[in-house]
């Protein structure tokens, strides 16, 4: 069965629907990706899924219970939490707290200070830094620690590339290897194909607000995932 | 690059300990009017400093914290009228009362965001004015004399509220660095920062922005009692007047939203405007306002700001901008 399930769900922004049908599986220990361009609907889903859109219909089940209706701060307690576009630190808190911030959900677990500094050196010698202070890049390392604390067993990422330079998304990802182990399941949010294929286990595509391909990275296509992506031509597999 | 020493807990926890005791000793020392001069300096701090936990902390802005004012003076003066107690008794309960009410309106206030929430707390703050000034029991528009003070020692009056007035400082300087200090501070902050992101990791927003605003409302309360005891005598329109509001915009503005060390600076300036400025009438609010432009032109972030980034000093310092944040985040804008 699957940790998370989202079935033929619809996000709304007013009358607009920036979902639509939407469908994920995230098994334990997996590494999913849902890639598409901007506005596909891929943050609005992200969001859905932590209670943090507006209103919505379908079915978003976690370890087998409905959180469509809980609310934000319960579903981070039960074990999914993000990693939010642009980072969204707590810009007048040093590093250590916005880390100590993910206690609040009160999830006892291998993710502790010492381990996410253990996983980013560099966030050890920044720790008395306001988060507003760093670079990009030591921003996302921040992000990433802090849901880390959380002890998640779904983590939620969003476009973590986003802004950087290829050196330091390669490093981040090379984090990833040590998240999944430590029995976290990831879902990527990527505009950029190549990153998510290479890291995912499965890949969702999303067009329009549903997902016009899916499959494990190595059945698609070049061609497939180009005319899913911009919705070209007969997309279907 | 040096990282920043956030805090000096043993430093604060010293200067708390002789702060104490200056204060406990404060009233052998000194004549009986400073000592009233003093409480009102003491509760006029204590009022900015309430503002300045929901606006710079729990990152609630309120236009209507005179409401507070009002409700805790009211409270003991009527309740000590009524029932004959001491109102010294009941001076904590001033507390409770005004944070039961923050709790019951909160329900209400919160739906309304921003300038919204800002405006709805001085509303509930006229309506109140409006309901006691019709209130033949409650004095209506002349007010109510503290009746219990009457047989009592002047100076044994001014001695205890000036112990009342000590406390409150003690506990908006140290207990507000206690607190922010705490995990219930980190997770105010985290709120204040981004709400969103703050539920993102289990943090129950609108509980935490409940507690904050319950104690920052509450602490000014019971300010407002002490302040109105020492003058035995609350009428509506002087207790429930905006002017506290602009008194305690002025004094945070100039000091420092945010901080704690800000609205100390701001209080000593206030009252030594106050001082100088005595005698000129209507002038005075126009120097005043004159002064709070050009704090915030010069120095958006108070003059506590423009210490801490020119010489690099953080007293209190935790949980707040850094040095470099400020310019970074200047650079940005």
């Amino acid at each position: 069965m699957s940790l998370l399930s989202v079935e033929n769900l619809d996000v709304f922004y007013g009358d607009f629907r920036a979902v639509r049908g939407a469908h994920l599986e995230l098994a334990a220990g997996q590494t999913i990706a849902i890639i598409g361009a901007n506005g596909a609907g891929k943050s609005t889903l992200l969001n859905a899924i932590v209670g943090l859109s507006g209103r919505k219909s379908g079915s978003i089940r976690f370890d087998g219970r409905d959180i469509g209706r809980e609310p934000t701060d319960r579903i981070a307690r039960a074990g999914i939490t993000m990693v939010p576009e642009g980072r969204r630190l707590f810009g007048s808190l040093t590093v250590e707290d916005n880390l100590l911030v993910g206690l609040a959900a009160e999830r006892p677990g291998p993710w502790t200070l010492e381990a996410v500094y253990a996983l980013f050196p560099r966030l050890g010698e920044l720790s008395k830094m306001t988060a507003g202070s760093l670079s990009g890049g030591q921003q996302q390392m921040v992000s990433i620690g802090r849901a880390l604390m959380t002890n998640p067993r779904v983590l939620l990422c969003d476009e973590i590339s986003l802004g950087l330079a290829p050196k330091i998304i390669g490093d981040i990802y090379r984090c990833f290897e040590t998240i999944t182990a430590s029995g976290v399941s990831v879902v990527l949010i990527e505009q950029n194909v190549v990153q998510a294929c290479a890291a995912a286990d499965y890949v969702y595509c999303m067009l329009e607000g549903h997902m016009s391909l899916e499959g494990r990275p190595e059945d698609l296509s070049q061609a497939q995932i180009t005319a899913a992506y911009f919705g070209t031509g007969e997309a279907l597999p | 690059m040096t990282p920043f020493t956030t805090s000096h807990p043993r430093l604060v926890a010293a200067l708390a300990v002789l702060t104490t005791a200056a204060l406990v000793l404060a009233p052998f020392f000194v004549r009986e009017a400073n000592l009233r001069l003093m409480i009102e300096i003491f509760t006029v701090f204590t009022f900015a400093q309430s503002w300045n936990f929901l606006a710079g902390y729990v990152g609630l802005m309120s236009f209507g914290q005179q409401l507070f004012i009002g409700l805790g003076a009211y409270f003991v003066f009527f309740v000590s009228n009524t029932l004959g107690l001491s109102p010294f008794l009941l001076l904590p309960f001033s507390f409770v009362f005004c944070a039961g009410f923050a709790a019951l309106a909160a329900p209400f206030v919160f739906r309304l965001r921003d300038a919204y929430f800002a405006i709805s707390i001085w509303v509930i703050a006229e309506v109140v004015r409006l309901f006691i000034s019709q209130r033949d029991w409650l004095g209506s528009v002349s007010g109510l004399p503290l009746v219990a003070t009457r047989g009592m020692d002047r100076s044994f009056v001014a001695t205890t509220n000036f112990y009342f007035a000590a406390a409150l400082v003690l506990i908006s300087v140290f207990g507000l660095y206690a607190l922010s200090m705490s995990r219930l501070g980190l997770a105010l902050s985290a709120v204040r920062d981004n709400e969103g992101t703050a539920a993102a990791v289990g943090i129950n927003v609108w509980w935490t922005r409940f507690f904050g605003f319950v104690l920052g409302c509450g602490i000014a309360g019971m300010a407002g009692a002490t302040y109105y005891m020492s003058v035995f005598h609350v009428e509506p329109g002087g207790a429930f007047d905006p002017n506290w509001m602009v008194v305690m915009m002025f004094i945070v503005i100039i000091g420092g939203v945010g901080t704690i060390e800000g609205p100390i600076i701001g209080t000593a300036i206030y009252f030594l405007l106050r001082g100088w400025l005595a005698g000129t009438g209507n002038l005075y609010l126009m120097l005043l306002g004159a002064a709070a432009v050009v704090v915030m032109l010069v120095a958006p972030k108070g003059i506590w700001g423009v210490v801490r980034t020119r010489f690099g000093i953080d007293l209190f310092g935790t949980r707040r901008r850094s040095p470099v944040a400020q310019k970074f985040h200047q650079g940005v804008r």
